[in-house]
């Protein structure tokens, strides 16, 4: 089997993939007293719709004619690399975030993917440092005292 | 229109004023960088407003939405990045001006086109909301199911790289407004026997994942870095400038009746109508060859239809609810927050409301111009923020802002987790505004449709005797007939 366009090829498989779970699911949902149209009609409806659709795409991607350009562009490393850090980094953040407090993380978070991103010298890191301080003290102060909502 | 006085003089009381002024200038600044769009604008601010008071919060959103749409013209002239996609026909005309040592007069002619386009869509906004919203007031079950199987379609054709892919958005869109309890009967669905997701998908936070995450995750593989610009920028060239738009009267006014006409339709906005009526002002101008070769009506065109695209796009958020783009989408976000309900009984409940948004509108556009003339060699400073400091600030700013939505770290991941979701749709070519809109308007949908069934006596025969919603249903198919044959003659051609 020949596979044309691989990203909508896997994006429709991925797609078949969630709504085949959702319609499990749907089996799990009790409709209760029976209006016309119960609770599941639209949900079933677009769950219906949507694996029509990815079947469409589906058979395109295998039979339909040359790759468009972006999917032929070579993946750059470096920058899936630095992708993959920002969103481990991010994730990393939002997990310690209830643990530790909003000032420590948020300093730490903003320093570390600055250092990542950004140029590796004294100077800079000086400067990421007063960033980071300003930023986290000031998102502290607008938010908290001068709008009065809660941080993490 | 009739404005309530109230409303109106709130927004000429001082506190107001500095508010709007930094909020435009905040606007511009944050339009000007690239990457950096109107919509995340507002999404940064609306968590912002959460403390204010409704009126001075929706007023300061208006003011950062017309300076962010504004703010792109500043990269897309002197950079040739269009900092918002409003920007996009910009580009095309202006940066051979700025090539040629005529970024000053480049700049001057966008700021007065966005000016004037702007004004237009005031005027717009003035006259045609009330006739659209009497004509809402005449809604029922039947014709807002219509109007959202309407919008759909539009949101649809805007995807126009793939159609199919689109509709897959809007319906997971639509399909994700179904997770947690049914709006009519309270039964809990798609839990997988959770309780955070019985309460479903919140609009904000997914919405800012999707734009703002998948934006920086977009942005972080663009080499193009910002060049420091320097570029002439004097009062004189203004006044040059001013003198020679008689010359581009008609392709001004074309431009901002495309920008409004487009801006009004659900899902489009002035990220559509900049290419449009660039496309009009090439194909009627007596040279079009000179068109994207710095020629000042391209900029003209682009930017007065941009502008008076956001004029467009407050009339369908005023009078039904809708959303004319995605920052509207967020604006109606906003309003919700505040307890305010958008649709046709706004300007009933709440006339002041509706007073300071369009008279916020007025304002804004003259600071924009004010702020535009003194101090565009300070604003184009901030184009010089490195992407390593730009993009974690932004990830800490999405990160509170959701946070305070609902003080809820659940609403944070599942930005995170939707952020991640959208860069993986957007990498793969779906596009992501009409998964958002679809989530916006599922509810609606859902509850509109089975309302009008159970009206009709558990029947669709009612649609027959409702003429606007007959007729929403009928342009509704032609958009999507006329979509399916360019899209199927496009790939024809291609082959």
């Amino acid at each position: 089997m020949h596979i044309a366009k691989k990203k909508d090829f896997y994006s429709a498989l991925t797609i078949l993939l969630l709504v085949g779970i959702c319609f499990v699911e749907s089996r799990n949902i009790d409709p209760g007293i029976n209006f016309a149209l119960g609770p599941l009609f639209f949900p079933n409806l677009l769950l219906s719709l949507i694996t029509f659709f990815s079947c469409i795409l589906l058979a395109c991607s295998i039979r339909g004619g040359a790759a468009p350009v972006a999917d032929r562009q070579p993946l750059d490393v470096k920058t899936l690399v630095a992708r993959v850090v920002i969103v481990g980094m991010t994730a990393l953040y939002l997990l310690v975030l209830p643990l530790l407090g909003y000032i420590p993380c948020t300093m730490a978070f903003l320093l570390i993917c600055m250092v990542f991103l950004g140029k590796r010298t004294l100077r800079a890191l000086a400067l990421y440092i007063v960033i980071a301080a300003v930023i986290t003290l000031g998102l502290q102060y607008i938010f908290g005292s001068l709008l009065h909502l809660f941080l993490p | 229109m009739f404005l309530n006085l109230t409303g109106t003089s709130f927004v000429f009381e001082p506190l107001t004023l500095c508010i709007m002024l930094a909020g435009v200038f905040g606007g511009l600044v944050i339009g000007a960088i690239p990457g950096l769009t109107s919509t995340m604008a507002v999404a940064l601010l609306v968590p912002v407003t959460y403390g204010m008071d409704t009126q001075l919060g929706l007023a300061l959103l208006v003011a950062v939405y017309m300076g962010s749409i504004s703010g792109g013209l500043v990269a897309a002239t002197l950079l040739n990045i269009p900092g918002t996609p409003s920007s996009v026909a910009t580009t095309f005309d202006a940066y051979p001006m700025t090539k040629r040592g005529e970024g000053g007069k480049a700049l001057a002619y966008g700021v007065f086109a966005s000016f004037l386009g702007s004004m237009l869509g005031f005027i717009a906004l003035l006259i045609l909301s009330p006739i659209l919203g009497a004509f809402a007031l005449r809604f029922g079950p039947y014709e807002y199911f219509a109007l959202v199987v309407f919008t759909l379609t539009c949101i649809i054709s805007i995807s126009r790289k793939s159609l199919l892919k689109g509709a897959i958005s809007a319906t997971i869109g639509l399909f994700l407004a179904m997770v947690g309890l049914s709006e009519i009967d309270g039964i809990p669905r798609f839990d997988f026997g959770t309780d955070w997701l019985q309460s479903g998908f919140s609009v904000m936070p997914v919405l800012i994942g999707m734009f703002a995450i998948s934006q920086i995750l977009d942005d972080m593989g663009n080499t193009n870095k910002a060049k420091a610009a320097k570029a002439d920028f004097t009062l004189r060239e203004f006044l040059d400038v001013a003198a020679s738009f008689r010359h581009s009267i008609w392709n001004l006014i074309r431009s901002s009746l495309i920008g409004i006409g487009i801006g009004i339709l659900p899902g489009t906005g002035s990220g559509l109508s900049n290419i449009v009526a660039y496309a009009q002002a090439k194909n009627s101008a007596k040279n079009p060859d000179s068109f994207g070769k710095g020629n000042p009506d391209g900029i003209i065109a682009s930017e007065s239809s941009n502008n008076a695209a956001t004029g467009g796009a407050l009339i369908p958020l005023l009078t039904l609810g809708i959303p004319g783009d995605a920052t509207t989408l967020m604006m109606i976000g906003a309003f919700m927050i505040h307890g305010v309900q958008p649709g046709p009984l706004l300007m009933r409940d709440h006339a002041e409301l509706v007073a300071i948004i369009v008279i916020a509108y007025l304002v804004s556009n003259f600071f924009m111009l004010f702020l535009q003339m003194n101090f565009i060699k300070v604003m184009i400073k901030a184009l010089d923020v490195p992407q390593a400091i730009l993009f974690p600030i932004i990830i800490v700013l999405c990160v509170i802002g959701t946070y305070a939505l609902n003080s809820s770290m659940t609403d944070v991941w599942v930005f995170f987790f939707m952020g991640i979701a959208g860069y993986a749709l957007m990498r793969t070519g779906y596009p992501l505004l009409p998964l958002v809109l679809g989530l916006i308007l599922g509810g609606m949908c859902e509850s509109q449709f089975r309302s009008a069934y159970t009206t009709g006596g558990d029947s669709l025969v009612g649609f027959l005797n409702r003429p606007i919603a007959l007729t929403f249903l009928g342009v509704a198919l032609l958009s999507l007939c006329m979509n399916l044959y360019s899209s199927s003659k496009k790939k024809k051609e291609t082959a």
